[in-house]
């Protein structure tokens, strides 16, 4: 019993600076996406990827997800296979709104950045984010990557 | 084929993520489907005539309930006595209420049911609770689930990754559905942590702990000490400070 708390009492200094550092782990990993568009043009869906060619950019929007806090919506813009930008087209409004202002940006740069989350799950309390990732995930879908 | 599915019940969402060269993703998510709808007719406290509703309400006994309900009662149990109190169903306004178990719980039973179905590799997302087989195949590359943890002061935020091959993972925090955990000591709301997470073998006892460690907040890094915990362990945001611990990490 000691033990464990002496080993608890550790690592408390150590984790203080990771909570400072967040996210941590969403930019640095290459993702599926990004090795597949060339790899194999035949295991893609043929619509998506025949009507890609790698100069011009498609959109692609992902379902709606309702959420407790509202609606949310992901557009994602891809290009040469890569996706290019993302956008909420819909995203929770009124209370929560200086919240969203707040989450959706962050989360375009995420998905931007990691090209399909490289996380595949989240624990903890995220409907909005949640939303996010699901909507995301059927955009990615639909465009085939 | 890997195949992405979400169920809206209990009052949230339950996102699947499976896969399997022979899996028959039909067959499995209509016996998962039924399976919520029957967790909820049981376990459901918002629903006034689910078994759970009738035992709260003095009109049926724990003893002669359906055999899930006496399964998550005596999973209960000894989660009460592993947490030495911290964790206890029967000690919340409105008598039994096992809600803090069932979610990890029913997590598991649903991958159960993947499996069964010829699912290689799984995640089933009860709003938080994750139970993960298998590990996860990226492009034909066969890896640890990575989860991420969200902060509890930004949700859109993930603070922390762990990766899961087979096992499970709760969060309990008071961010998502306001302030609702019950502190059986004090009769008052939980105040031990801000979020706790638990990580280990069985979703339903994850879901305990890390309910338990909201109450307990750090004096319950000792019960990780115990021999039936040593596959388990937690990360915990702290409630007033911007810091975290975490025991058997």
């Amino acid at each position: 019993m000691k033990r464990a708390l002496l080993i608890a009492g550790g690592t408390i200094g150590g984790l203080g600076a990771v909570l400072a550092i967040t996210p941590p782990n969403l930019s640095n990993t290459t993702s599926v996406a990004s090795g597949v568009p060339q790899a194999d043009p035949s295991a893609a869906p043929s619509k998506s990827a025949t009507a890609q060619p790698s100069a011009a950019a498609t959109s692609f929007t992902g379902d709606a997800v309702t959420m407790r806090y509202g609606i949310v919506q992901v557009k994602i813009t891809v290009q040469g296979g890569k996706i290019v930008d993302a956008q909420a087209v819909k995203a929770p409004t009124g209370s929560n709104d200086r919240y969203t202002q707040m989450a959706v940006p962050r989360l375009r740069e995420q998905t931007i950045a990691a090209q399909s989350a490289n996380i595949q799950g989240v624990s903890g309390a995220s409907f909005t984010s949640y939303g996010w990732y699901k909507s995301l995930a059927s955009a990615i879908s639909k465009a085939g990557l | 084929m890997r195949q992405r599915h979400t169920i809206d019940a209990w009052g949230t969402k339950l996102y699947f993520d499976c896969e399997g060269e022979a899996f028959d993703s039909v067959a499995a998510f209509a016996e998962i489907s039924s399976f919520v709808l029957l967790v909820d007719d049981l376990f459901s406290t918002y629903k006034p005539d689910s078994v759970v509703s009738q035992i709260r309400s003095g009109r049926m006994d724990i003893a002669s309930a359906h055999a899930d309900v006496i399964e998550v009662a005596n999973l209960c149990a000894a989660a009460r006595e592993l947490t030495g109190g911290a964790f206890d169903p029967w000690s919340v306004p409105g008598g039994f209420d096992p809600s803090g178990y069932v979610k990890g719980w029913a997590a598991d039973k649903c991958a159960d049911i993947a499996q069964e179905h010829g699912a290689q590799h799984v995640q089933v997302n009860c709003a938080g609770d994750l139970a993960l087989r298998g590990g996860f195949n990226d492009a034909g590359v066969i890896k640890p689930w990575s989860i991420g943890i969200s902060n509890p002061d930004n949700t859109q935020e993930v603070v922390h990754v762990v990766e899961i091959f087979d096992g499970a993972i709760a969060t309990s925090g008071d961010y998502e559905r306001g302030a609702h955990i019950h502190d059986p000591y004090t009769g008052m709301i939980a105040i031990g942590a801000r979020s706790a997470s638990v990580i280990g073998p069985d979703a339903g006892l994850c879901d305990a702990l890390a309910t338990a460690l909201m109450v307990a907040g750090k004096d319950g890094a000792k019960w990780f000490g115990l021999p039936e915990l040593t596959s388990y362990s937690a990360w915990v945001v702290n409630r007033n400070e911007n810091t975290a611990w975490s025991v058997n990490d």
